[in-house]
């Protein structure tokens, strides 16, 4: 095997990822020689070699190492590079390893396998002339998981941790002890090589040498680095952490001194030791040390070094109020710069560290003298150095912005409108990024205006310029961007194929975002799109992707019906697209979440179910958010449909169906981070889907079980909740706690005392007018659904477990203080009497649940009187009459009843629900007394002594009134309905025979006619309930 | 795959093209270049798609047009032959520059209207191939010389590439009549080039044992000439591709690890096609990693060949997203797109 070994003193930085970010985090450059990558994948002539190398240039390791196996078994590869094979694998292993972010969880398991690999070649060979790169790597390796490590707890940055960070201490030490046999093992190499001992004609010997030597200080730099950042990741309070940083001082030092010829050794030895001297305090020993290697001349592999040492010095003299001095530094290291070093982190750090130490000196000199010229003048200088460090992207930008807001803003310079000559595509992109750039830097100026602007304290005259100079900055970005976009537009014209395609792509990346912001949606949709669709699959195409959609959303927020169509039309081949391209990016659910939205804005729920379907099962927050939403789409849809066909109808059962697989995926992901409100809303929807389906123990899961569950964000965090969100959970998990009960699946005892106690949960949530109004309807909502949960239970000893749990419950919770909740008792109670009373079996417990309704109520408007405003929101004193009359009803009191709502309706008879009850409590009278009353139901009664109209309307009126007014159409099928039926009951009573068929037959026709003008009859339910009526009164008028 | 008689010539290098080109623009002969012997100056007096004979100094001499490099006439514009040196260096895009720029009224024979048309063409086409040019103009071109020329001494040349761009503009069965007239030639080199070709086509119509009886042809043929030893080798590949096709991938892999030791890896272009031919069969065994790694080969190594490099990134293309890798399958498919847009590989769905 041939090895090309070069002659030291040259310096190799190894650019892995993870030395990258080790190195870049700690400011230690690696140091290695720069002998060529292993000579065997890069000398030899035969394919396998140069494909193996290709692989790694391509960064395509795992690739590789499936390759190499294939290697081992050709006769033709080398048997050399056989010998290297366990070496290759562990470096590709460790590179495999480095190019995965430290997230991901395959990164510990490769290095696990790097290291033992690596461990496995230095302990079968042990002669291996490749020993010292296979610890260094694994030197390198440890020293990468130490500084993870030390991200992992948050004390990266060298600055004073309460506690050690034992895991990375764990890691420092074992790379120091690694380092530590390298140089033992080092060093008795050296020892054999030593003068004469090798033949100086043997230059393949000397090399070697050479190689081993510079092997040796690099361990012994790395050793002392690794006890450094040892003790670096100790406590401030450890004493370990000074005799750590003392240990090392006294290794860097010995190297310093020992090593004379080896410039890098030498130079980074006194670089760090004058680090750990400046942590020790050590001021003057630090200064110098820096200072002797930024002087250093004519080696420009330490450039990088000297950077960093000046930005280290100017530290340093600054915190002795050097200014001057540091700044003169600084500056003149700046101005040597090279082209290529300009925008290297070294120099971006020094120039952010210079402005730092500006605007220190000029606040010092500002405390002496206000109007300091110079302070003025390091003011301004440092703005435009910090704009234009703005220009270069990196991790110094957010540092640089801060320093620039400190600063505050200035008026710029006048920006000249006309339009430069340009005369190529470089030239016109140059002057468009110009452009770009300042109108980005004015744009952190015009936030510094807004910020003054919303300050109380401000002046008037500071106010007035403040203004101005809003105005001005806002109408120079927008020349800017004009600017640019002409110019962008300029550069595709001038585009050659010689030009780099890549800024071509730049360009009008550019120029599509540049029009999106200048407001022109479709121009920069078209561009975005193409830019996106000929990128697919990579970074820069999902940017474009982006500006597409933003493009997009603009368009969708103004467009009318017509326009919205076709946008969705146009959106739709594109979200499909980047669906298929990005699948787990923001965008593709952002872009699938529209046209969903779009399609149920429209109804459209097949096409909405269509582009669910092509989302990626599983997905990211974003396409379970989208589910979820679409989900409770679905479950509008469902009420909707509920309300029309009933419950058990086809349709009904089809979009509850599909509301619950979409909620169940759509929840499935939820997370305790991604658990908010609108997850808690959807997972309250999905039980009570659940529970319409009997599915009570999946229901109860949903709400109840697990950490991640509405009630235990309940119990841990409740105040993050809103509360119309605790009431919707408090109502679903009372109808749940219900559903259990009836079910046998909840003790009577265990459901009452878990009631009460969601009760008094629900009743806290009201803590304002506001809340307390929702608190209100949420509890008619509650005594709604009660109701449904038992008129939907036909076993009758269920029934009357409901009823008799929910009566304790209600009963007790009447005792409250609280207005709402003895309206939602005496609403319920009255619910359930209604329900009761319509089996024989119940009519008993009905007849006492109606007492006690009707005692609640009169409490209620009792207190109202002597404390008026209790009722709250006193809208509903007119809800409590209408219930207190329909108690009254019940208890077979209809005069009364009827007196109730006559001393409402006398003042607005427009109250329709208060009608309607009048006219039931009419037929019921009719029912229990005298089949006359069912006259009085249809006529209406009471007529007013002025008017001598009737004040109580009747179905006759009712159905008049209600007659072609779609908001009213469910009362007019009633009222039809039971014109009819009172109708056939009045007829029913009358003695005469032919004014008996007389009234039948108008019975009959108060149907048929209202079929003929509504076939549908209001929905299925109504329709069947009319068609039952009609064979009742055919069948009583032709027995 | 090299073209028919205008080949790249590893013997003259750029500047005794300078120097041969001005000497001969210079002179007022006919000129006619053989493969292997000296240059022959004088008058044309016949020439076919299959031979030229030139009276030099009163006494003629015949070539076979599969022996001749090129053929320069008397009075033609000093530009003509600079894109003709181009051409046969590869450098069509330069060769097309050059060929543009004389203006057809200058032509004063109609040899030499048919060879700034030939060649106008000729490169417009195989800068298509290579997905930069535009085929069918190049198609229309082509034909158009052919029709004004029946018995043209381009004709193999002009047959072999209009066949290419059937091929690649998605007309098979016009390629098959383009590389038919191939095997009507007399020389056996352009015959095996012709079955070779028809092969090809067959392959992709999925008449696997069509081409495998021109595959066999040509690997028993006798010739031993580097043209024929090349096809051969060409040939051989193509029955391994048979053999994946009908199911014996295994047995085809062994036949191309063969190759791989036997033949030199400097054949860009048939090492293209004996790591695209494994790709096949890895991605038909469904080894994905084994497939990628072969047209990798192909992308990284061995992608001088602008038909095997684009078939090798179509098929990255398809492979990256099943190892995970949508990026770097976007990327192939970007390059794809870039370096061969018009190219059947990159139009292909």
């Amino acid at each position: 095997m041939k090895r090309a070994l070069i002659v030291v003193n040259q310096l190799h930085f190894l650019s892995s990822r993870a030395g990258f970010v080790y190195f870049a985090r700690t400011g230690l450059l690696f140091l290695a020689l720069a002998f060529l990558p292993p000579a065997c994948l890069v000398c030899g002539e035969e394919p396998y070699q140069k494909f193996l190398q290709k692989l790694r240039d391509q960064q395509l390791f795992s690739l590789a190492l499936v390759y190499m196996e294939e290697l081992e078994d050709k006769p033709s590869v080398s048997q050399e590079f056989k010998a290297d094979l366990q070496l290759e694998r562990g470096l590709l292993l460790y590179q495999a390893a480095a190019l995965l972010p430290p997230t991901n969880a395959e990164r510990p398991r490769k290095l696990d396998d790097a290291e033992a690999t690596l461990q496995v070649f230095l302990g079968a060979q042990k002669q291996h002339p490749r020993r010292g790169e296979a610890r260094m790597k694994l030197g390198e390796l440890l020293l990468t998981r130490a500084e993870e490590a030390k991200s992992r707890a948050g004390a990266a940055n060298a600055g004073a941790a309460q506690e050690d960070n034992t895991e990375a201490i764990k890691f420092y030490d074992e790379a120091h002890q690694l380092f530590e046999s390298t140089i033992s093992e080092l060093a008795e190499i050296v020892e054999k090589l030593k003068g004469a001992r090798v033949d100086a004609a043997d230059t393949a010997q000397v090399a070697y040498r050479q190689k081993v030597q510079q092997d040796l200080r690099q361990s012994q730099l790395l050793s002392a680095k690794a006890v450094e950042d040892r003790g670096r990741s100790r406590a401030e309070k450890n004493p370990q952490r000074a005799a750590d940083l003392q240990q090392a001082l006294t290794m860097f030092n010995d190297l310093y001194s020992k090593e004379q010829r080896m410039v890098g050794i030498r130079n980074y030895s006194l670089f760090y030791r004058s680090a750990i001297q400046a942590t020790l305090g050590k001021l003057d020993d630090a200064i110098d040390g820096f200072q002797r290697v930024a002087d250093v001349e004519g080696v420009d592999i330490l450039r990088p070094l000297q950077t960093n040492a000046t930005t280290e010095l100017i530290k340093l003299l600054a915190q002795q109020k050097k200014f001057p001095l540091a700044v003169d530094r600084a500056e003149k290291w700046l101005s040597t710069l090279r082209p290529d070093e300009r925008s290297s982190s070294e120099t971006l750090s020094l120039k952010l560290e210079l402005a730092k130490q500006k605007i220190a000196w000029s606040n010092d000199l500002k405390t002496k003298d206000p109007n300091d010229r110079v302070a003025g003048r390091l003011i301004r200088d440092t703005r435009t150095e910090l704009k234009s460090l703005l220009r270069i992207p990196g991790s110094h930008m957010e540092a640089a912005r801060d320093l620039l807001g400190q600063l505050g803003v200035e008026d710029s310079e006048i920006v000249s409108t006309e339009l430069p000559k340009v005369k190529d595509f470089g030239e016109a992109l140059a002057a468009a990024q110009e452009r770009i750039d300042r109108a980005e830097t004015d744009a952190i100026g015009l936030e510094t205006y807004k910020l003054e602007l919303a300050d109380p304290n401000l002046d008037d005259e500071k106010k007035k310029i403040a203004s101005e100079q809003l105005n001005s900055t806002q109408q120079r970005i927008d020349l800017d961007q004009q600017q640019a976009i002409e110019l962008l537009r300029t550069s595709l014209r001038l585009f050659q194929i010689s030009d780099d395609r890549e800024k071509l792509f730049d360009a009008r990346f550019r120029l599509a975002f540049l029009l999106l912001k200048q407001q022109k949606p479709w121009d920069a949709m078209v561009i975005g799109e193409f830019l996106s669709r000929t990128s697919a699959g990579t970074d820069k195409g999902l940017r474009a992707a982006a500006i597409t959609l933003g493009s997009f959303s603009d368009l969708l927020r103004v467009a009318g019906p017509e326009a919205k169509t076709e946008l969705t039309n146009q959106l739709q081949p594109f979200a499909q697209f980047l669906l298929a391209t990005w699948p787990e990016s923001a965008e593709a659910a952002a872009a699938g979440a529209a046209l969903v939205q779009l399609a149920l804005i429209n109804k459209d729920f097949d096409r909405a179910q269509q582009v669910l379907t092509t989302l990626p099962a599983g997905g990211n927050a974003a396409t379970s958010k989208l589910r979820r939403d679409a989900g409770m789409a679905f479950y509008s849809k469902y009420l909707e449909e509920k309300k029309s066909s009933g419950e058990d109808s086809e349709s009904a059962r089809q979009l509850r169906g599909q509301a619950i697989d979409l909620l169940q995926t759509g929840v499935e992901t939820i997370t305790e981070e991604t658990l908010d409100a609108s997850a808690i809303e959807a997972m309250c929807v999905l039980a009570r889907l659940l529970m319409a389906e009997q599915k009570l123990a999946e229901a109860a899961k949903i709400l109840f079980e697990g950490t991640v569950s509405p009630l235990k964000t309940f119990e841990n965090k409740a105040n993050e909740i809103p509360a119309r969100v605790g009431m919707d959970f408090f109502r679903t998990s009372i109808q749940l706690k219900i559903a259990l009960l009836a079910d046998g699946k909840l003790p009577a005892d265990e459901a009452s005392s878990q009631i009460r106690d969601q009760i008094k949960r629900l009743q806290a949530l009201a803590t304002d007018a506001e809340s307390s109004t929702a608190l209100a309807s949420v509890f008619v909502v509650l005594a709604r659904d009660l109701k449904e949960q038992l008129v939907g239970t036909q076993d009758e000893a269920k029934r009357k477990r409901i009823a008799e749990t929910l009566l304790i419950v209600t009963l007790e919770a009447a005792k409250s203080e609280s207005f709402n909740t003895q309206f939602w008792a005496a609403d319920t109670i009255v619910s359930i009497a209604e329900e009761l009373e319509k089996s024989p079996a119940g009519k008993t417990q009905a007849l006492s649940a109606f007492g006690e309704a009707a005692r609640i109520l009169d409490a209620i408007l009792l207190k109202d009187q002597s404390q008026p405003g209790w009722i709250n929101p006193p809208a509903l004193t007119t809800q409590i009459r209408l219930k207190r009359a329909q108690t009254s009803r019940g208890l077979g009191d209809f005069k009364e009843a009827i007196e109730q709502l006559a001393t409402i309706l006398a003042k607005n008879n427009g109250l329709l629900d208060l009608q309607i009850e009048a006219a039931r409590t009419y037929e019921a009278w009719g029912a229990a007394v005298n089949s006359g009353f069912y006259k009085v139901a249809i006529e209406g009664g009471r007529p007013d002594p002025k008017s001598k109209r009737n004040i109580l309307w009747g179905w006759g009126k009712i159905q008049q009134l209600t007659a072609n007014q779609a908001d009213y159409s469910e009362q007019f099928f009633l009222a039809r309905y039971h014109l009819a039926f009172s109708r056939m009951q009045y007829a029913k009573g009358l003695k005469d025979a032919k004014s008996k068929s007389d009234e039948m037959q108008r019975a009959e026709h108060d149907i048929t006619s209202t079929s003929a003008l509504f076939p549908d009859l209001g929905g299925p339910i109504m329709k069947k309930r009319f068609e039952t009526l009609l064979n009742t009164i055919k069948k009583l008028n032709n027995p | 795959m090299h073209s028919l008689s205008v080949k790249k010539s590893f013997v003259l290098g750029l500047s005794q093209f300078l120097l041969l080109g001005g000497a001969v623009t210079v002179g007022a002969q006919d000129r006619v270049y053989p493969k292997r012997d000296t240059v022959a100056s004088g008058k044309i007096a016949e020439i076919s798609p299959s031979s030229v004979r030139i009276t030099v100094r009163g006494k003629d001499q015949t070539y076979d047009m599969n022996d001749v490099r090129k053929i320069s006439f008397d009075g033609e514009p000093n530009t003509l032959d600079r894109a003709r040196e181009s051409t046969i260096q590869g450098q069509y895009d330069q060769a097309l520059d050059e060929v543009k720029k004389i203006p057809l009224e200058d032509a004063k024979t109609p040899l030499i209207k048919q060879d700034i048309e030939f060649y106008r063409y000729f490169c417009e086409g195989k800068l298509g191939l290579a997905g930069s040019g535009d085929k069918n103009a190049a198609i229309k071109g082509l034909l158009s010389v052919a029709s004004a020329n029946q018995k043209s001494h381009h004709l193999y040349e002009i047959s072999e590439l209009l066949g290419e761009l059937a091929m690649a503009v998605g007309q098979p069965d016009q390629a098959v009549r383009y590389f038919n007239i191939l095997l009507s030639a007399n020389a056996a080199d352009i015959k095996s080039i012709g079955v070779y070709r028809l092969g090809e086509v067959e392959l992709t119509q999925g008449k696997v044992e069509e081409a495998r009886t021109r595959f066999m042809q040509l690997s028993s043929a006798t010739s031993s000439s580097p043209e024929m030893a090349r096809l051969k080798s060409l040939a051989e590949v193509g029955l391994a591709v048979c053999d994946s096709l009908t199911g014996k991938s295994q047995e085809a892999l062994q036949k191309l690890d063969g190759m791989v030791q036997q033949y030199d890896s400097t054949d860009q272009s048939l090492f293209a096609r004996i790591n695209n031919a494994k790709g096949a069969c890895y991605a038909a065994l469904g080894n994905t990693n084994q497939a990628l790694l072969s047209y990798l080969q192909t992308d990284l190594l061995f992608f001088t060949d602008a038909e095997a490099h684009a078939e090798s990134l179509y098929h990255l293309a398809q492979l990256w997203p099943k190892v995970g890798e949508p990026a770097r399958a976007a990327e192939a498919k970007e390059r794809l797109g870039t370096l061969y847009a018009s190219s059947s590989w990159a139009n292909k769905k």
